[in-house]
C-alpha cells in the first residue's frame, strides 16, 4: 500500500468502511487484516487527491452513529419502557446499561480506527485553546470533534436527553430502597453504579464542565430527595430517642450513607451528600443537642461527649457552646480544688491537685475530643484557659488582693530539692511535672524571686538534695522562659561550684605557708548582685570570736593575692559551724549559727555571765542578741535566771544537758522564712518590674523615636508577657518617671504621643 | 491664703479713671531707661542686685495690688520671671521694655490690659499656665509640692476657670500623701480640664495616673451619694495610689 495521495472513489471505500464501523461499534468481531484494510482507507480518504475527502467521511460516519444510536434507542433500551415488568433484568436500567457498556467500548475502538483522521484533520482545525477561551466561543461555527468524542455526544444528545430523567428516578429510587434497608445485589449495584457513571463518563472528554451533565441531571435531585429522606428520618427518630440515642442513631446513619455512596456516586459527591445528611440531621437539631450538653459535660459521660464531638465538629462553630460548658467544668473544678487547701503544706496540695486536674483532663480531652490520632486543638486550649484562670485568681489575703500560686509553686519545688527521703527518679519526675503548672502562672517574675531566694538558702546552708538535681531544675526553668529568667540562678550555682575548688587551694596555700588556723573551715564566694541578700554592704556589728581570727585573716591574704581589688564581705549571719562538746557526760557535735557559736565559746573559761557582758563582748545589736540567745535557751545548752532576758540576766551553762542524739542541729529556729521575708519578696517583685518596665519602654521608644500611647503599651505588653502581665496603672507611672526625668516627651500638640528625647 | 477665698476684683476699678490713664499713657514713646533704672533701683535689695521679697511687696503695695493677686503672676509672666519672690534686673528691666511701662501707671495699665487678653486668648493663657509650674518650682526641684500646686491652680485659674476646679482641689486637699506634682501632670491638666468628661473617662488613655485616682474617687463619690444619701459622716477614703515621682 503506498502512502501517496492518489484519486479515491469515495462511495465505493465508504461502503467496505461503514459495515466494518457498523461491526465495531456492536463489538463483532473484525479481523485484523480488515482493521488494517480500513485504518488504510480512513488514510486514503484524508489524503485523497485531488482534494480531500476527510469532511465528507466525517459527517458520513456521524450520520451512521446517529441512526444506530437511535435505533438501539427504540429497539434495546426503550423497547419496554411502557410494558411493567417485574423482571428486574428487564428493567430500563439494565437494558439502558447493557446497550451503554457495549456502545461506550465500541467507541472507544472506533476512535482508534479513525485516528488518522483524529491526529491530522481534527486537530488541526481545532481551535487552540486560548481561542476556545477568549474567541469564538459562537455556537455557529459547528466543531468537528474526534470521532470517540462524536460518539460519546451522540449517545448524551440521542440517548440521554430523551431518557435521562427516567432513568434518574429509577435511580434514586433504587437508592431509597438500599437505605430503607433491603440490600442491594451486587449486579444492581453495579448497574445502578454504571448508569450513575455514564452520565460522567459521556462528557469526560471535556476539560472544562466535565461534571456538568452529572451534576444537572443528577446529582442536584439525588441531594434534594436524600436531604428530604434525612429530614423526615431525623424527625421520626426525635420522636422516640433522648440526645444520646439520638446521637448514636444518627451517627450510624451517617456511617451507612457514607458507605452508600462511596458504592453508588461519583466521589466528587460523597462530601456533599454528607454534608446535606449533617445539616438535615445534625445542624437543624442542634439547640435539640446542647439541651443536655451541660449534663453530660458535669457528669463526663465520655461516650455521649464523644458522639457530640463527632457530629458538632464539622458544623461550623458548632463546637463553640460545648467548648464553654467544658471550659467552664474544668475551671470551676479547679477553684474547688484550690479553694479546700489547709495545713502546712498548702504548696504541695495546690501543685499535687492542680496536676491532677490537669492530667485528669489532658486524659479526657485525648480520650474523647479527637479524631484519628490528632487531639483537638481547641479543645486543649481550653484546658489551657481553665488552668490559666484557675492558678492566676487573685485570693484576698487581709488588705491585699494577692495571688500566691507563684509562690506556692516556688515552695513546691524547694520541698523536693531539700534532702529527703524520696529517691532522687522520683523527685525528678515532681519537678518535671511542676513546670506544666509553672507555664500557666502569668507572675513568672515572682516565681523567680522566690525560687532564687530558696535556692540561695539551699546553697548556703548545704540543704540540697543533690547539685545534679538543682542543675536539672534551672535548666528547665531556663527551657521554658529562656537564658535571661535563669542568668542569676547560674551564677549561684557556678559561685558554689568554684568556691569548692578555692577552698582546696586555700588550704594549699596554708600548708605552702606552713600555717596552721587551728580550725577546718569551708569557705563561700558569693558575688554580690547575683544573690537575692538584701543590702550586703550594710556590715552587722559583730566581734569575731578569736578562735575564728587567724582563719579570716588568713583567708582575706590567700584570696587578695589571687584576686587583687576584689572587696569581702563577711556574712557571718548567714554562716553556720559544728562545735565540739567536752563539758558534758557524752560528747556532742552540734551544728550551729555563727553567732550561738560564739556565744558558746564565751563559756569556754566561764561558766556564768550576764546578759549585758555577752551582748557588749559581741558587739551585736540587741534583735540579733536577743534571737540567738532565746534559741540557744530554747535547745537547753544554756540556762537563764530570769524568763524574760534582761541586761542583769545571768546565763549559765547547762552541765545535765543530755540528748539521745549526739550529733545534732539547733539552726533550725534561725533559717525558717518569716512573713517580712515574704513581703520584702514581693516588694522587691515590684521594684523589679519598674526597672524592667522602664526599660523596655527607652528600648521601645529609641527604636520607634515616635509612638502613640496605645501602641507603646501594647508593645509594653507583648514585651513583659514571659515573666508578667503588667498592670496598666504601673505602666503609666513608668511612663510619668521617664517624662519626669526626660528620656521621653509627649510631642508637641499632642496629648496621646511621645517623643524619645535624645 | 488671702486669694483663695478672696473674689477677684482688680478689673472693677473705676472705668473712668482707667480710662483716663489708659488715654495719658496709650500713645507713650519710647520707655526710657533713665526711668527704668530709676523704678528698679527704687525697689533693688540693698545688698543683692535683685528685687527680693521685700522690694516685690513695696512694688506690689504701689501698684495697689495684693502680692499673690492674679495680676502680679501676669506681671511674672510678662516678666518672665524665672523664680518666685525675685526679679533680676535684667527680667525687671527687659520686661518692662517689652511691656512697654516704665512708671508704676504704665505698668498697672498694662497689667489690665494683659488680664483682659488672657480671657479671651486661650492660647497665650495656654503660655501664662505652662510659665506658672516653672515659677512656682523652687529652684533645683522638679516637681511642684502639692501646696504650692494647690494655690497655683487656684490664682492662674483665675480666668478661664475649668468647671472641675474646685473638685479637683478638693480631692488634692484630701490627700495629703500625694508627694508632688510633675510637669507632665501640671501640663496635661489643662487639656483635662478642658476636653474631659469624667463619665466618660478611660484610665486606657495617656492621662497621668493622678488623674485615674481622681476620677476614681469622684466616682466613687457619686456612688456613695447614690447608694447611701443618709449616711454623710462616712469618711471613708478610698484607696488612692500615692503618686511617687521618683520611682
Amino acid at each position: 500500500m503506498s502512502l501517496k495521495p492518489k484519486r479515491v472513489d469515495f462511495d465505493e471505500t465508504w461502503e467496505g468502511l461503514r459495515e466494518t464501523v457498523k461491526e465495531v461499534v456492536t463489538l463483532s468481531n473484525v479481523k485484523r487484516d480488515i482493521w488494517n484494510n480500513r485504518f488504510g482507507d480512513v488514510y486514503s480518504i484524508c489524503v485523497a487527491y485531488p482534494e480531500p475527502l476527510a469532511d465528507k467521511l466525517y459527517s458520513e460516519t456521524k450520520n451512521l452513529l446517529e441512526s444506530h444510536v437511535e435505533n438501539m434507542l427504540v429497539t434495546k433500551v426503550a423497547a419496554a419502557i411502557n410494558t411493567q415488568s417485574s423482571d428486574a433484568a428487564d428493567s430500563l436500567l439494565w437494558r439502558y446499561y447493557e446497550a451503554w457498556s457495549e456502545y461506550s467500548r465500541g467507541i472507544g475502538y472506533l476512535n482508534f480506527l479513525y485516528m488518522y483522521l483524529n491526529m491530522q484533520h481534527i486537530k488541526k482545525k481545532k481551535l487552540s485553546e486560548p481561542e476556545t477561551l477568549y474567541a469564538s466561543v459562537s455556537g455557529d461555527i459547528q466543531e468537528q470533534m474526534e470521532i470517540g468524542e462524536l460518539g460519546l455526544d451522540i449517545w448524551r444528545v440521542k440517548m440521554i436527553e430523551s431518557l435521562g430523567e427516567e432513568l434518574v428516578k429509577q435511580v434514586l429510587d433504587g437508592i431509597k430502597v438500599d437505605r430503607m434497608g433491603t440490600e442491594t445485589n451486587s449486579r444492581n449495584v453495579e448497574v445502578i453504579n454504571g448508569v450513575i457513571q455514564s452520565f460522567v463518563q459521556v462528557q469526560d472528554y471535556r476539560k472544562k464542565g466535565n461534571l456538568k451533565l452529572y451534576q444537572e441531571l443528577f446529582e442536584k435531585p439525588m441531594l434534594i430527595t436524600s436531604g428530604e429522606y434525612y429530614r423526615s428520618e431525623a424527625v421520626k427518630i426525635l420522636q422516640k430517642c433522648s440526645v444520646s440515642k439520638y446521637m448514636e442513631e444518627v451517627i450510624r446513619k451517617l456511617e451507612d450513607e457514607k458507605r452508600r455512596a462511596e458504592k453508588f456516586l461519583h466521589h466528587s459527591s460523597i462530601p456533599k451528600l454528607r454534608k446535606e445528611c449533617q445539616e438535615r440531621m445534625v445542624t437543624d437539631h442542634i439547640d435539640f443537642l446542647y439541651s443536655e450538653c451541660k449534663e453530660m459535660v458535669a457528669q463526663e459521660r465520655r461516650e455521649d461527649l464523644k458522639n457530640m464531638y463527632v457530629l458538632l465538629k464539622p458544623v461550623p462553630d458548632g463546637l463553640k457552646q460545648l467548648i464553654l460548658t467544658f471550659l467552664d467544668h474544668i475551671k470551676n473544678e479547679g477553684n474547688e480544688t484550690i479553694s479546700t487547701l489547709k495545713g502546712d503544706n498548702i504548696h504541695i496540695q495546690f501543685v499535687e491537685n492542680m496536676l491532677q486536674v490537669h492530667k485528669k483532663y489532658e486524659e479526657l480531652i485525648s480520650d474523647t475530643f479527637s479524631s484519628g490520632h490528632s487531639v483537638d486543638p481547641l479543645f486543649l486550649s481550653a484546658l489551657d484557659k481553665a488552668c490559666a484562670s484557675v492558678i492566676n485568681t487573685t485570693i484576698r489575703i487581709g488588705e491585699k488582693q494577692t495571688c500566691r500560686s507563684a509562690e506556692l509553686v516556688a515552695r513546691y519545688c524547694d520541698s523536693l530539692l531539700k534532702k529527703s527521703k524520696s529517691t532522687e527518679s522520683e523527685i525528678d519526675a515532681k519537678l518535671t511535672k511542676s513546670i506544666t503548672i509553672f507555664k500557666y502562672i502569668e507572675d513568672k517574675d515572682v516565681y523567680q524571686k522566690f525560687y532564687s531566694r530558696m535556692l540561695a538558702k539551699r546553697l548556703i546552708h548545704e540543704q540540697s538534695l543533690s547539685m545534679d538535681a538543682e542543675e536539672a531544675m534551672i535548666n528547665r526553668l531556663k527551657q521554658a522562659c529562656g537564658y535571661e529568667f535563669t542568668n542569676k540562678l547560674h551564677r549561684m550555682f557556678t559561685d558554689i561550684s568554684v568556691s569548692a575548688d578555692l577552698n582546696n587551694k586555700f588550704n594549699i596555700y596554708l600548708k605552702d605557708n606552713k600555717e596552721e588556723i587551728g580550725i577546718s573551715c569551708q569557705i563561700k564566694i558569693l558575688q554580690a548582685g547575683a544573690w537575692p541578700l538584701g543590702p550586703t554592704q550594710v556590715v552587722i556589728p559583730f566581734a569575731v570570736p578569736q578562735e575564728f581570727e587567724k582563719s579570716i585573716r588568713m583567708f582575706e591574704a590567700f584570696y587578695h593575692t589571687n584576686f587583687n581589688g576584689r572587696k569581702l564581705t563577711w556574712l557571718h549571719y548567714l554562716c553556720q559551724g559544728e562545735l565540739k562538746l567536752g563539758y558534758l557526760k557524752k560528747s556532742y557535735i552540734v551544728t550551729m549559727q555563727t553567732y550561738q557559736m560564739a556565744i558558746l565559746l564565751l563559756f569556754e573559761c566561764v561558766d556564768t555571765m550576764s546578759c549585758k557582758d555577752i551582748q557588749e563582748t559581741l558587739q551585736l545589736n540587741a534583735d540579733t542578741f536577743q534571737k540567738h540567745m532565746q534559741s540557744l535557751i530554747e535547745s537547753k545548752l544554756l540556762l537563764a535566771s530570769t524568763d524574760e532576758l534582761k541586761e542583769d540576766t545571768e546565763i549559765r551553762l547547762n552541765f545535765d544537758y543530755s540528748n539521745k542524739r549526739t550529733k545534732f542541729k539547733i539552726t533550725a529556729a534561725l533559717q525558717r522564712e518569716t512573713p517580712q521575708e515574704v513581703e520584702h519578696t514581693m516588694n522587691a517583685v515590684d521594684e523589679d518590674r519598674k526597672l524592667y518596665l522602664q526599660a523596655a519602654i527607652v528600648r521601645i521608644m529609641k527604636s520607634r523615636k515616635i509612638l502613640r500611647h496605645n501602641a507603646l503599651v501594647q508593645e509594653i505588653y507583648t514585651q513583659s508577657r514571659v515573666s508578667f502581665a503588667p498592670s496598666m496603672l504601673m505602666i503609666k507611672k513608668c511612663i510619668e518617671s521617664l517624662i519626669e526625668k526626660q528620656y521621653i516627651e509627649r510631642t508637641p500638640n499632642s496629648t496621646d504621643q511621645y517623643s524619645y528625647v535624645a | 491664703s488671702g486669694f483663695l477665698t478672696r473674689p477677684v476684683t482688680l478689673l472693677n476699678g473705676n472705668a473712668n479713671t482707667m480710662g483716663d490713664i489708659i488715654g495719658t499713657i496709650k500713645d507713650s514713646q519710647q520707655v526710657s531707661d533713665h526711668a527704668l533704672t530709676a523704678l528698679y533701683q527704687r525697689y533693688k535689695d540693698p545688698q543683692e542686685d535683685a528685687i527680693l521679697s521685700d522690694g516685690i511687696e513695696r512694688l506690689c503695695a504701689d501698684l495697689r495690688y495684693k502680692p499673690d493677686d492674679f495680676a502680679i503672676l501676669v506681671l511674672a509672666f510678662r516678666l518672665d520671671a524665672s523664680q518666685m519672690c525675685r526679679f533680676t534686673r535684667q527680667e525687671f528691666i527687659q520686661g518692662l521694655k517689652n511691656l512697654n511701662a516704665d512708671s508704676i501707671d504704665g505698668i498697672r495699665v498694662r497689667l489690665e490690659q494683659s488680664v483682659e487678653k488672657l480671657k479671651d486668648d486661650s492660647e497665650l493663657f495656654k503660655q501664662l499656665y505652662r510659665f506658672t509650674f516653672g515659677f512656682g518650682l523652687e529652684p533645683g526641684h522638679r516637681t511642684l509640692s502639692l501646696d504650692m500646686a494647690i494655690i497655683l491652680w487656684r490664682l492662674v485659674f483665675t480666668v478661664h476657670t475649668p468647671k472641675l476646679l474646685d473638685r479637683w482641689l478638693f480631692f488634692l486637699g484630701q490627700h495629703s500623701q500625694i508627694r508632688g506634682v510633675p510637669k507632665d501632670t501640671w501640663n496635661m491638666f489643662l487639656n483635662f480640664a478642658e476636653t474631659c468628661d469624667i463619665t466618660s473617662y478611660n484610665d486606657e488613655e495617656a492621662w497621668p495616673s493622678l488623674f485615674d485616682d481622681f476620677v476614681e474617687y469622684e466616682n466613687d463619690r457619686a456612688n456613695q451619694n447614690v447608694t447611701d444619701k443618709t449616711d454623710e459622716e462616712d469618711t471613708r477614703q478610698p484607696q488612692v495610689h500615692v503618686s511617687d515621682g521618683s520611682l
